[in-house]
């Protein structure tokens, strides 16, 4: 039986490429629709409002930081449910 | 740290008067009451409101303008006997969350004889060493933790991930793959631990007698050769006689710079104009008059300032580390001025970022003055072509 991704889109922005490939594997292995930025500001050019998803991002990044993201998509109104790794406790609903 | 402190020291939320934050001594006082540096100083509550509401309106936005232990917070006194007082120090500063929050310190100070306050001075300052001996080591904790935690979380993801299939026979793809990464990341967090372990292994440094502010010199043109100096400048400035120090100089060479690389990145980073005229100035002077016997190292910068906090990075540490990754260099350079016996001194940029300030001991009984520089302030030399 293949993986079917059908309960959703997880986003992961995250600067260390190990972290992003494993979630990716762990979250898929869970039939999540996974899609992996490597930085805040590739993910915000490519975000797309419309769609159904949430997002886990690394608070420590070069450039944009998680909680800056945050802040974006709280601004820009984006209903997309952030957590903050590696404080992964916490959970923002913009 | 805190939790150690015979001082009672507590945070509180400024909107909510919320207990964030209370260590021992202060539960031992106050338990949980939110309220208790108020009372103790006889005070009405709403102080750290007001507090909060001063700082809300300043240019900084709130952030702190001076920190918990230097003379510049607010401080209040009041008696309870007539041989105590009660030394009372507020600072209101953001949360991590970025709710406004308050902190308050309260301690004993007790009058007598003019031996047992001498007396009580040298335990004070022995107890400040060992605090600040502990401050350093939770820094290099923290940075330890930070760097081993990415390869730590990628081995549980993968494992999680294989475990997940396993469990719903979904175990086609690529689980050689998955295993292989899983072992990767192992290594590296390996890798981490054995570069750690070989750095603390070198626990005694070669100490020799150096010239202070020699290694500034040679070092702080190191910049402007490997980042983009036509839209800055470098100044170097070397306090006049200067004490020799007992160190080892390739590694103090080190510190420098790793915490000059970090300054000319985050400039370089920044993007200034070429007309900006934005100047960086690194200083190597003596300790403070609270930090006798030490070399201070020193860095700032004048210029304008990136147009909005959180655009670009904040460029205003020259010599500090800007600790945005911890990584080697946020591991290194503390542990080379702990081996020292120096110290480093945390404190926030505008961004909000730790910045480390380190300062070195010197030795001046022991190596006469003419060992040190005999003279100060040599201008930036040109950098060596490579």
């Amino acid at each position: 039986m293949s993986l079917i991704p059908k309960k959703g889109t997880v986003y992961v922005v995250d600067d260390d490429e190990a972290v992003r490939d494993s979630l990716q594997w762990l979250l898929e292995g869970k039939d999540y629709r996974v899609k992996c930025f490597d930085s805040a500001e590739t993910f915000l050019s490519r975000f797309d409002p419309r769609e159904v998803a949430c997002l886990i991002a690394d608070i420590r990044m070069d450039g944009m930081s998680g909680l800056e993201l945050q802040d974006r998509l709280m601004s820009a109104r984006a209903r997309c449910p952030s957590s903050s790794s590696p404080a992964m406790a916490t959970c923002r609903w913009p | 740290v805190l939790e150690g402190l015979d001082a009672a020291v507590s945070v509180l939320s400024v909107q909510q008067a919320e207990l964030l934050f209370a260590n021992r001594s202060y539960r031992l006082w106050f338990g949980a009451d939110a309220r208790g540096h108020a009372q103790l100083a006889g005070e009405p509550s709403p102080t750290l409101r007001e507090r909060g509401r001063r700082h809300a309106m300043e240019s900084l936005g709130g952030l702190p303008t001076t920190e918990l232990t230097e003379a510049g917070a607010d401080s209040t006194r009041g008696a309870t006997s007539s041989a105590a007082q009660v030394v009372r120090r507020a600072h209101a500063l953001p949360a991590v969350d970025r709710r406004p929050a308050g902190a308050d310190a309260h301690r004993h100070r007790h009058h007598g004889a003019p031996q047992c306050r001498a007396a009580g001075r040298r335990h004070q300052a022995e107890r400040a060493q060992v605090t600040s001996r502990l401050v350093t080591m939770g820094e290099m904790a923290s940075s330890v933790a930070h760097e081993l935690n990415q390869p730590l979380t990628a081995i549980t993801n993968y494992c999680n991930g294989m475990i997940t299939r396993v469990r719903n026979d979904h175990l086609e793809g690529r689980p050689a793959a998955a295993l292989e990464k899983t072992a990767r990341q192992a290594q590296r967090a390996g890798q981490i631990i054995h570069r750690i372990r070989a750095f603390v292994k070198r626990s005694e440094p070669q100490r020799q007698p150096v010239a202070g502010g020699r290694s500034s010199r040679t070092r702080s043109t190191w910049p402007a050769s490997s980042c983009g100096a036509a839209t800055w400048r470098s100044h170097t400035y070397v306090a006049q006689r200067l004490p020799a120090m007992l160190v080892d100089p390739i590694l103090i060479e080190q510190v420098l710079l790793n915490l000059v690389k970090n300054a000319a990145e985050a400039i370089d980073n920044a993007k200034l104009p070429p007309s900006s005229g934005a100047t960086s100035n690194c200083a190597w002077c003596r300790g403070t008059p609270r930090r006798r016997g030490h070399h201070r190292v020193h860095g700032d910068r004048h210029g304008p300032r990136p147009a909005r906090r959180g655009d670009r990075p904040d460029v205003r540490g020259i010599l500090l580390d800007q600790g945005r990754r911890p990584g080697h260099r946020t591991v290194a350079v503390p542990l080379i001025i702990e081996s020292h016996r120096g110290r480093i001194k945390a404190q926030n940029l505008y961004n909000g970022e730790p910045s480390w300030l380190p300062f070195l001991v010197h030795d001046a009984g022991r190596y006469p003055r003419s060992e040190a520089e005999p003279t100060a302030t040599a201008p930036p030399t040109p950098p060596p072509s490579s």
